[in-house]
């Protein structure tokens, strides 16, 4: 009877204790329903006029907001070719079988020198963009790549200090100056170097910050691609079908190697892998996304930020802005992000 | 019969710890759900570890105080590159550290651009950190993702600066967060 009652009390114990978790689960719950959307997300950067850009004219200094309407040239296509010839394709392969590869947090740094460090084998269009002061002290550095006529792409971030996020790289708004060297090995400009003219990130990033607008446009002094070709572009309706699908980045690292201890100087580093996850913003009437995408197999690290994310053919479907303890990632193109791009083209 | 109901309670309140303890695990890992990701919430404190000897004196991090309230929003503070060469660096080189029983732990980061900063030799910097309150960010990313480097809910106490890169070691400023 005794051992009866002990085991009755027990269950009763250990239900009240599963009804006491039930309980702290669902003010869990009601708490992550509660939450208020901070203003930075309330505002799409995308009007019924268009898209809302910050625009920085680099020679006189003038910064202003332009609404870029939405296109109407009679073009359907989700994509744009690459102009960058095929064989090009293979010096982003993955390295022969003697080559030693670098050690990353805990698994293999296997990102490689473009070309295996033949400066003929960098892909031209990729390019080590460079902030500095108007004296020419080196500010920063990142990586664009070029899409054509004199538009180089990259991420907000490379181009913009946002003045509400974190660190204040250069002491809030546009770079004071951006310059942007195709093909650049070290020492060695063989594509000589380009000057921006003008640079714009949405609005809503030079607000806010927010990593789903990270992304920048840097035109350029004259007709770039005419010496680089151009990668292609591509966006998709349903950023989940991008899930499993192949991508190389390729950039220019500041460091690599084991606990990433080692200067890279300036050098393009690539490696392929595949997008592990996509999601995507809601804008406030729903009416478009802004998704993001990230890969957990491919190692980046700062100076790669407004590397391409693209697909075989040197099609591009996003920008790489950032990395997180378990994975990198960066900006998917969209059809509002495509679309204000190819105008500038 | 008492000594056994208050024996149950026990078992029950441990029960309901050790659930508790799971669902708090299970939250540090992002979910994706239909399309819909929620934040990562405060996952654990991982141990600070640095070799004494990568004390550097090349780079100087300088906080402008030594106080700051616990609700504050930014804490600024100063890089001097006080060495004999530029000092590449980037947001994953600076970390928030927390003292908890006399030891030093590193708070969890949410997201860093991959931009690579630069400080010229006799050059110095001022840069801030936000320090939004995690409770206040905890939305999730079908709005948006938090502007805060650091994941944490701050409470009054000891903290740190570090800033530390592989190739000149290592730093720090020390503050306290008060009521």
């Amino acid at each position: 009877m005794k051992r009866n009652t002990k085991r009755t009390i027990i269950a009763l114990g250990l239900a009240a204790s599963m009804l006491m978790s039930v309980g702290a689960m669902s003010v869990s719950a009601a708490s992550e329903e509660m939450v208020s959307v901070p203003e930075s997300v309330q505002q799409s950067p995308q009007t019924e006029e268009g898209l809302e850009i910050l625009t920085k004219d680099m020679e006189t200094e003038e910064e202003y907001v332009e609404v870029v309407p939405p296109t109407n040239d009679g073009r359907t296509s989700n994509m744009i070719p690459s102009t960058i010839p095929e064989e090009y394709e293979e010096y982003l392969l993955p390295p022969a079988p003697s080559f030693q590869p670098y050690a990353i947090m805990g698994s293999d740094d296997e990102r490689y020198e473009v070309g295996y460090g033949d400066i003929n084998k960098y892909v031209k269009a990729i390019c080590y963009v460079e902030v500095t002061n108007q004296n020419g002290k080196l500010l920063g550095r990142g990586t664009g790549f070029v899409v054509g006529g004199n538009v180089v792409v990259t991420a907000g971030h490379v181009v913009y200090d946002c003045p509400n996020d974190n660190l204040n790289q250069w002491g809030g708004g546009y770079a004071p100056v951006v310059k942007v060297y195709p093909q650049r090995k070290d020492s060695q400009k063989p594509l000589g170097v380009f000057t921006a003219t003008q640079c714009h990130v949405t609005n809503q990033y030079a607000k806010y910050g927010s990593s789903q607008f990270d992304i920048g446009i840097i035109r350029v002094d004259s007709n770039i691609s005419a010496k680089t070709g151009s990668f292609g572009m591509q966006y998709t309706e349903n950023h989940n079908s991008l899930v499993g699908k192949e991508v190389t980045v390729a950039g220019y690292p500041g460091k690599i190697g084991k606990d990433l201890n080692i200067n890279a100087g300036i050098k393009q580093y690539t490696m392929k892998g595949n997008i592990t996850r996509t999601y995507s913003f809601g804008s406030p009437d729903g009416s478009e996304k802004y998704p993001r995408i990230f890969y957990n197999t491919i190692d980046t690290s700062q100076g790669q930020s407004g590397a391409a994310v693209h697909k075989a053919g040197f099609v591009a479907v996003g920008v790489n802005t950032a990395e997180r303890n378990d994975e990198n990632g960066g900006v998917m193109f969209n059809k509002i992000y495509y679309d204000w791009i190819r105008q500038y083209i | 019969m008492k000594k056994f109901f208050l024996m149950a309670i026990v078992v029950g309140l441990c029960g309901s710890f050790f659930l508790a303890g799971c669902q708090e695990e299970q939250k540090g890992v992002s979910e994706v759900s239909s399309g819909v990701i929620y934040q990562a919430e405060q996952s654990g404190l991982l141990p600070a570890q640095y070799e004494e000897t990568k004390k550097t004196n090349q780079v100087r991090l300088e906080l402008f105080n030594t106080q700051y309230p616990v609700d504050t929003e930014n804490i600024s503070f100063l890089l001097v590159n006080e060495g004999d060469k530029d000092i590449e660096y980037g947001y994953m080189d600076l970390k928030l550290e927390v003292k908890k029983k006399d030891h030093w732990y590193s708070i969890p980061v949410n997201e860093v651009p991959e931009i690579l900063l630069n400080l010229s030799v006799n050059d110095k910097k001022e840069h801030e950190i936000l320090l939004d309150q995690m409770s206040s960010f905890r939305y999730n990313s079908q709005y948006g993702e938090p502007s805060s480097l650091y994941r944490y809910d701050y409470h009054p106490g000891k903290y740190r600066l570090v800033f530390e890169t592989p190739e000149i070691g290592w730093t720090f400023s020390e503050f306290d967060l008060v009521e």
